[in-house]
């Protein structure tokens, strides 16, 4: 099944979260939909140890985030034409709140890259795909969002770049002081 | 859809059907004439030495050069380059004053910058949009360029044309042959250019991206005072002016960059990066640092009037505003016969005077005369003429460089005595020579001649006090100095000269930087019995411009 992608997000943006969603009402905004497609949704046990398993605020933060997108968005819809019969439902939200555990509300909230992200391995969990693409370039463009791995590649630019900033602030003011030198005296 | 360009195509027809595409990226009206071609002239608007594309601000018309384009086998990148331009005139930067604020806020974070980095900031911006749709055509045109040079680029560059390659999806920019030298120089700099991307351009303010692209791009900028670059489309974004870079040093987008620094450090964006964070208390160092920069043929006029702005703000503080506002006088003094023309006002025509020189040709050669007013009489001006010395010695600063106490309160006296409609003749004097005004009316004017300097030791001009006050017998005159003064009363003659100078002044006053005044009153004995002579202790130099404003209320009644 295809996820019209542009769509779902211009239907998010013109539905801005006014304030975040309760644990309670998330997780049955989430079943909802693993039961509109006669799936059985986990149950309260469930569900317990799934937010415990995890680092919980975060997932607390996602979990709110995606019961938003499938209430205001076509996003429901897509993911029950997508939802197949033989899903484990458990497994799937496990793997799904694996793949986007360092992302903040906020950040899927208010950085494009980061909603794409989370809409992409979302529709990759529930066997769906991007209206328009190729597997292989819909797995693409999922590993060049990938947040923890920019963030790895990133840490080490940052690693990097600490050593050149010591030697880069030394020079920037050395720089200055030659400029402050050049002004001469001063009150 | 875009339109296929033929290799041909540099027809009218091509080229309005590109500039309409170009306008639909922006979905926006503009008052901006369809694109001409680039005859080598506009280089107001351009640093390099040829141009791709700019706008020309006096035409409002966007100026492309085609046979550039095509030799960079990217003619049919026409409607991006356009849409380029238009992008730099509708949206980034959204005011010249913006411009001028960053590029103040780039100078604090890194001092001694050579070239501003706010042309890529600005194309980083404009290019996400165009890009959207057209990312195809602009990656024709970095190729082109990258071709055209040789096909090497700067580390920055290469980081440049890596953020595009994140952000388009592509990797057919970054040159090949640089990849590795560029992971090896600069580890996983692919890393740091997707997490730009991905965190840039989802920043809400355009100070805090500002800050971000800094804290990024400084790291492949090994030295910062050496900094030179060329980018295809770089140099086109309209530069700000004297009056954009005076509302910046004024704090215009200030209290935006406090934000966004405050919210940079706290996410650590300057301690990581090596960026400067040190604040400018003194607005001349600010205008220092953003002149210092500018070509050597601009940067002394650019400089003296950002630091002329510096200084009428703070003379504005000191003297007082005039409640009233004289109306200006009835212009009843004919001048000289011209011709009138369609578009003149039809109530200047002198019917005596056309009928007189035209005959019967008056009714279709009529003449027109305009009246003037009458100069002022001498009589009705209400102050007498004032006369300034200024001292210059190295003993103050350079009042373009840091704030010179003697400097403001010269031109506070001036602009007192110029605001009751007198007139005022400087001589700003250190050792030799000294520099004499004519006798001015216009603030402006004496604002700026009391900005030079020399920097030397103190040599009072003595005989020119006296020539002066012969020629002049009864105008006022301040002396500003401090105890060089009283050393200079040691030279041969100098007393005669000052006695001299007191006895043919209204009144002569001594404003002199003193610790105490006990040497001073001996010095000046021969002269402190003289009603026409004044002497000003100031004490210390931050007393300066109040003592010259009280004076100025005292005998100038400003």
């Amino acid at each position: 099944m295809s996820f019209d992608l542009g769509r779902i997000r211009d239907e998010a943006a013109a539905a801005p979260l006014a304030s975040p969603y309760p644990q309670e009402l998330s997780i049955a905004v989430v079943n909802d939909t693993f039961r509109l497609a006669r799936l059985v949704p986990p149950d309260g046990k469930q569900w317990k140890g799934l937010l415990a398993s995890a680092k919980q605020t975060l997932m607390l933060e996602q979990l709110g985030m995606l019961a938003h997108l499938l209430t205001v968005t076509s996003l429901r819809d897509e993911t029950v034409k997508a939802l197949g019969a033989d899903i484990d439902v458990k497994r799937a939200l496990e793997g799904f709140f694996a793949s986007v555990a360092p992302l903040t509300a906020e950040m899927i909230r208010a950085n494009a890259f980061r909603q794409e992200e989370f809409l992409r391995k979302w529709i990759a969990t529930v066997g769906g795909q991007v209206a328009g693409e190729a597997p292989e370039e819909s797995q693409k463009r999922l590993e060049q969002l990938d947040y923890r791995k920019t963030l790895a590649e990133y840490d080490r630019a940052e690693k990097a770049r600490q050593g050149e900033a010591t030697r880069r602030a030394k020079m920037l003011k050395e720089a200055a002081d030659r400029e402050a030198a050049a002004r001469g005296w001063r009150e | 859809m875009s339109i296929a360009a033929p290799e041909t195509t540099r027809g009218a027809a091509y080229v309005a059907a590109c500039w309409r595409e170009a306008l639909a990226v922006w979905d926006i009206q503009v008052r901006l004439g369809p694109p001409t071609a680039y005859d080598g002239g506009g280089s107001s608007h351009w640093d390099e030495d040829e141009p791709l594309a700019f706008i020309d601000l006096e035409t409002r018309q966007v100026v492309v050069n085609f046979p550039l384009l095509e030799k960079m086998g990217a003619m049919s990148s026409l409607t991006a380059v356009l849409a380029h331009e238009i992008g730099h005139h509708v949206r980034f930067p959204h005011t010249l004053g913006l411009a001028a604020a960053l590029q103040v806020l780039e100078q604090r974070l890194i001092p001694g910058l050579r070239q501003s980095l706010t042309n890529l900031f600005f194309d980083l911006l404009v290019n996400e949009v165009v890009g959207r749709t057209r990312d195809a055509e602009l990656s024709a045109v970095y190729r082109g360029f990258l071709e055209k040079g040789k096909g090497e680029a700067s580390p920055l560059f290469c980081y440049y044309l890596a953020i595009y390659e994140e952000l388009w999806t592509r990797d057919d920019l970054v040159p090949a042959a640089q990849r590795e030298p560029m992971e090896a120089a600069y580890p996983s700099w692919r890393g740091d250019a997707r997490m730009f991307v991905q965190t840039f351009y989802a920043l809400p303010d355009i100070h805090l991206q500002f800050v971000y692209f800094c804290a990024h791009f400084l790291r492949y900028v090994p030295e910062p005072d050496k900094l030179s670059y060329r980018i295809p489309m770089g140099g086109d974004v309209p530069k700000p002016d004297e009056d954009d870079f005076d509302g910046a040093v004024r704090g215009n987008g200030g209290q935006q960059a406090e934000d966004a620094l405050e919210e940079a450090r706290a996410r650590g964006w300057i301690k990581e990066s090596g960026l400067v964070d040190r604040k400018d208390e003194d607005p001349l160092t600010t205008i220092d640092r953003i002149t210092s920069r500018r070509p050597s043929n601009t940067q002394a006029a650019f400089r003296e009037a950002l630091v002329s702005k510096h200084y009428k703000r703070l003379v504005d503080e000191y003297v007082l505003k005039l409640a009233g506002v004289t109306p200006p006088l009835e212009p009843l003094i004919p001048t000289v016969l011209e011709e009138w023309e369609w578009g003149d006002n039809p109530h200047g025509i002198d019917w005596t005077g056309s009928v007189l020189a035209g005959g019967p040709l008056a009714a279709v050669r009529p003449l027109r005369r305009d009246m003037l007013p009458d100069e002022p009489s001498p009589r009705e001006q209400t102050l007498p003429e004032v006369e300034i010395y200024l001292d210059t010695s190295g003993s103050m600063p350079n009042p373009s460089s840091a704030l010179n106490a003697m400097t403001l309160a010269a031109q506070i006296l001036s602009a007192s005595a110029i605001r009751k409609k007198g007139k005022v003749r400087a001589v700003v004097y250190s050792s030799g020579r000294p520099l004499v005004s004519e006798w001015m009316s216009s603030e402006e004017v004496a604002r700026r001649f009391l900005l030079n300097y020399a920097g030397g030791g103190t040599e009072y001009p003595f005989p020119l006090l006296r020539r002066f006050a012969e020629e002049r017998p009864d105008a006022m005159r301040f002396i500003i100095s401090d105890s060089d003064f009283l050393w200079n009363l040691q030279m041969a003659e100098a007393m005669d000269a000052l006695q001299y100078g007191v006895s043919q002044s209204r009144l002569l006053v001594a404003m002199l930087a003193l610790a105490d005044d006990a040497q001073a009153r001996q010095k000046l004995q021969p002269v402190l019995g003289s009603r026409k002579f004044r002497l000003v202790v100031v004490r210390g130099l931050d007393q300066f411009a109040r003592a010259a404003t009280d004076l100025a209320e005292a005998v100038l009644g400003a």
